[in-house]
Parts: C-alpha cells; structure tokens; sequence
C-alpha cells in the first residue's frame, strides 16, 4: 500500500519549487503550526488519510526483543542460591569428580559399542522417495489448490506442498485416505503402492510410473534455474537397465500437462483389439 | 509527493530491528580489554616453600588466581565484538524503521533543509513547535551545509545526517524524523538497488 505521506497534506505553497535563499526564509515560516503539526496534534484519525496519531510509539529502544528469547548460561561453582555451587554438579569425590573421564568409557567392561555387531552396508545407489497420500491429493483437490482436470506431476504436488520442501528421488504415492478419491485423476510420480494405483484406476483414472534422474528432477521442479544459468533444459534420460521395469516411461521436459502417452497406449490396445 | 511503499510501508517486524540494533551496538564495542594470564604476570615461577614441613598450604607459584596480585583466568581480552548480519536483513530492518516512523506520523518530508542563517534559537522555537516531540533527527541528501551544521551543533536533541549515514539505531533513538525531498530519493534509489555480491 503506498501511502501518501505528510507534506502531501501541506498548504500547497510547500510543494512548488523551493525559493531562493535571499527571499523570506523558507524553513521556519513554511512549516507553520497550522499545516503538519496541526494534523500531528490532531486527535485519533481525524485526518483524510486515515492516519491514526499514536500516544504510543509503533518501534523504540526500549521495546525491542528477538523471537526467541535467549537461554541464560549455566554458571557452575558460583554460589548457594544458584544451584550449581559447590560440587558444580559432580557430585561427591571420584574421578569423574576430579577430572574427565573419557566419553564411552565403561570402568574396563567392554563398552557397549564394542559389544554390539556391526551390521550391512550403506548402498550409494538407493532411491528414496517421498510418500503422499491419496487423502492428501483429494483434500487438496478439495480445497481447490489442484486442478483434477489437468496432469498432477511430481512439480505440481511440490508447488501445492503435498510432500514438503525436499523431494529426494521422486514421489512415491500411497493409499492411505484411498476411499476419498472418487473422481478420474491422472498422476505422473515415480512410484505406487498396490492399494492406491487400484484405488486411482477404480475411480477412473491413471497412474504412471515416470523416471526422472536427478537433473531430470531438478529441470521438472524448477525449470528457472536453468534459465538463470543460461543453460537449455536438459533431455529426459532413459532409466538404467535395473529400474526399466519398474518404472513406464520417461519422464518429459519440461512438466507436461496432458497424459499423451497413456492414451496413446489405449487407442493402440483398443486398435489392435 | 507518494513515499514507495515497498520502502515506508513493510510490516513491523520487532525481531529483525532487534537483531540490527544488536548488530550496530556490538560492531561500535572497542574491544580493548585486557588482564594479564598466569604467563604474563610479572613475577617469577619459583616455588615459594617447599612442599611438605612448613605449616602452610602448599603453593606452586605466588602468581595463580588465588594470590593478590595474581593472575585472572578466563579473563577478558582484547577481542572485536563484531558479528555478522546478512546484508538483506540490515536492508529491511532500515526498511521497518522508517515505516514505523512513518506509520506513527512522525515522519516530515521537507523540501529541502537550507537555512539562511545559523541561528540556533531558529531552530529551537521551530522543534518547541512541534508537539510531542523530544528528539529530532535531520536526514539531508548529499552533504549538509553549514547554516545547518552549526545551528544544530549545540542542540543535544537534534541531529543532522547525511543520508548515507541512516541508520536503524539512529531513527530509533530520535523520535521524529526529518528528511529532505533529496534524502527521500536518495533513500528509495539505495533501496532498490540490488546488494552487489
């Protein structure tokens, strides 16, 4: 809102050009009680404008504080009252009381971390997906925040913040809320479970399992990156031969908006039928 | 004349002026304290008695912590108090400063600030004038003159600055505010420009 501000409400002789110094001076006369000040010492809202003289002031010294207030130091050794005199909160004699034992260390007895078995190994290849649920979809649906009657991507559900800030390999959709679907969605995430691809399919629509990479995911998400970096969006890559099967197709750039492929697949089933 | 919005009217926000405020208190701290540690205490390191047969407490040297003209541990040293503040925070807690001076109605654009002579009683009647009012802070554009410097000098309760010079502390500090047409410019143009990295 921009807001006219207080020598706007001046007489108007302020606001022509400011005069030459050897004519009659131009600060004292020109700011006569009448004009600002008199709408400063105006009772509450009397002005035009609708501006509120305050008795109190909107931001000074002495009322400032940070959101969270801060935590006091633990100060040990520094008296009775404090709590933390004395002993400082070691208790009574000992070694532990006189220096640091080391962290972990059980007297002698194998330490718990050496009595416990190592176990796996970290697999660098790994996917995670985010989950979100179909009750999720139809509530957003609901509240209007997602067209139904356009493809729901994997960018749409980010944008809407279906599943958060982090999408880590793709968007994995799961059943839980599955009975609030009841109109034909059409969704391209990265994987389904059982339940809500037949929850989906049941109402009327489709699912497809698309594969994006990680570039591929990051061209789909925020396609202004690249523009910003004055590179061109990359091609969608085919998915690594131990992921062909579990995913349907290629993921398209940038996000598509109608389910082509799918109803492609189904014109030709229903061709060769 | 219509301020920029995006300049006069952000909505308050307490905590970050906080945080500038703390940040502009902090970086002025001269940091020049001093005491001397066990190392650098004049005095020698010999032991002053021997350890067992003297009645007295066993003592090591007559400089550690507990001695009258002894050492000071963990004592201050000269340090810069400094901290760090992102750039586009001290932007907006500026931005939150002069829009709650504004949202108050106690910002007064003027033309310009030239006076025709130094005279400070002029000066004095025209703040008795105003009401409710007890610390003014003048904000001319490019570098004040001097009818202007020396009619304030004496004042404790006006300052003038040039518009460089504002500074969220200062604006809180001075309950009203006084900015030339050209202070107003100069202060939206700094405002939109982008922070160079």
């Amino acid at each position: 809102m921009i807001r006219s501000k207080l020598s706007s409400l001046l007489s108007p002789h302020l606001l022509r050009p400011a005069t030459p110094i050897n004519s009659t001076r131009q600060f004292i006369p020109s700011l006569r009680p009448p004009s600002p000040l008199q709408h400063l010492t105006n009772p509450r809202g009397g002005s035009s404008w609708g501006e509120v003289f305050r008795s109190y002031s909107l931001l000074s010294l002495n009322d400032l504080r940070d959101k969270q207030p801060k935590k006091q130091k633990k100060r040990k050794g520094r008296g009775i009252g404090s709590g933390l005199g004395k002993t400082a909160g070691r208790g009574h004699k000992g070694q532990k009381a006189r220096g640091t034992m080391k962290y972990g260390f059980e007297g002698g007895q194998t330490p718990m971390r050496r009595r416990l078995p190592k176990r796996g190994f970290k697999n660098p290849f790994s996917l995670t997906f985010q989950p979100v649920g179909l009750g999720k979809i139809a509530k957003l649906i609901n509240a209007g925040k997602i067209d139904s009657s356009e493809l729901i991507t994997m960018k749409t559900l980010k944008d809407v913040g279906a599943i958060g800030k982090q999408i880590k390999d793709g968007v994995r959709l799961m059943g839980r809320g599955a009975e609030q679907i009841q109109w034909p969605i059409h969704l391209e995430v990265s994987r389904v479970t059982v339940r809500a691809k037949e929850a989906v399919e049941a109402a009327g629509g489709s699912v497809q399992k698309v594969y994006y990479n990680k570039l591929g995911l990051k061209a789909l998400i925020k396609p202004e990156w690249f523009e910003k970096k004055g590179r061109l969006l990359p091609k969608p890559a085919r998915p690594p031969p131990k992921q062909g099967d579990k995913v349907d197709s290629i993921g398209r750039l940038p996000a598509p908006t109608k389910p082509i492929p799918f109803i492609a697949v189904e014109k030709e089933e229903a061709l060769s039928i | 004349m219509v301020l920029a919005g995006d300049v006069f009217d952000v909505p308050i926000r307490k905590d970050i002026v906080h945080r500038v405020v703390r940040w502009q208190l902090a970086k002025r701290q001269q940091g020049t304290h001093s005491t001397k540690t066990i190392s650098e205490v004049s005095g020698t390191g010999r032991k002053p008695w021997q350890q067992k047969g003297t009645g007295r407490a066993r003592h090591g040297t007559l400089r550690g912590p507990q001695f009258r003209g002894g050492a000071t541990m963990h004592g201050p040293k000269p340090r810069s108090h400094a901290i760090k503040i992102n750039k586009k925070v001290r932007r907006l807690g500026l931005k939150v400063a002069l829009s709650a001076r504004a949202g108050e109605g106690k910002l007064l654009v003027l033309d310009d600030l030239e006076l025709p002579t130094h005279k400070t009683k002029n000066i004095v009647s025209y703040v008795k004038q105003m009401d409710n009012t007890k610390k003014v802070l003048l904000v001319d554009g490019g570098p004040i003159d001097e009818n202007l410097k020396l009619a304030t000098q004496n004042l404790h309760y006006v300052n003038v600055l040039p518009s460089i010079g504002l500074n969220v502390y200062s604006i809180l500090l001075h309950d009203t505010l006084v900015m030339s047409r050209d202070a107003v410019n100069r202060i939206v143009e700094r405002m939109h420009a982008p922070i160079n990295r």
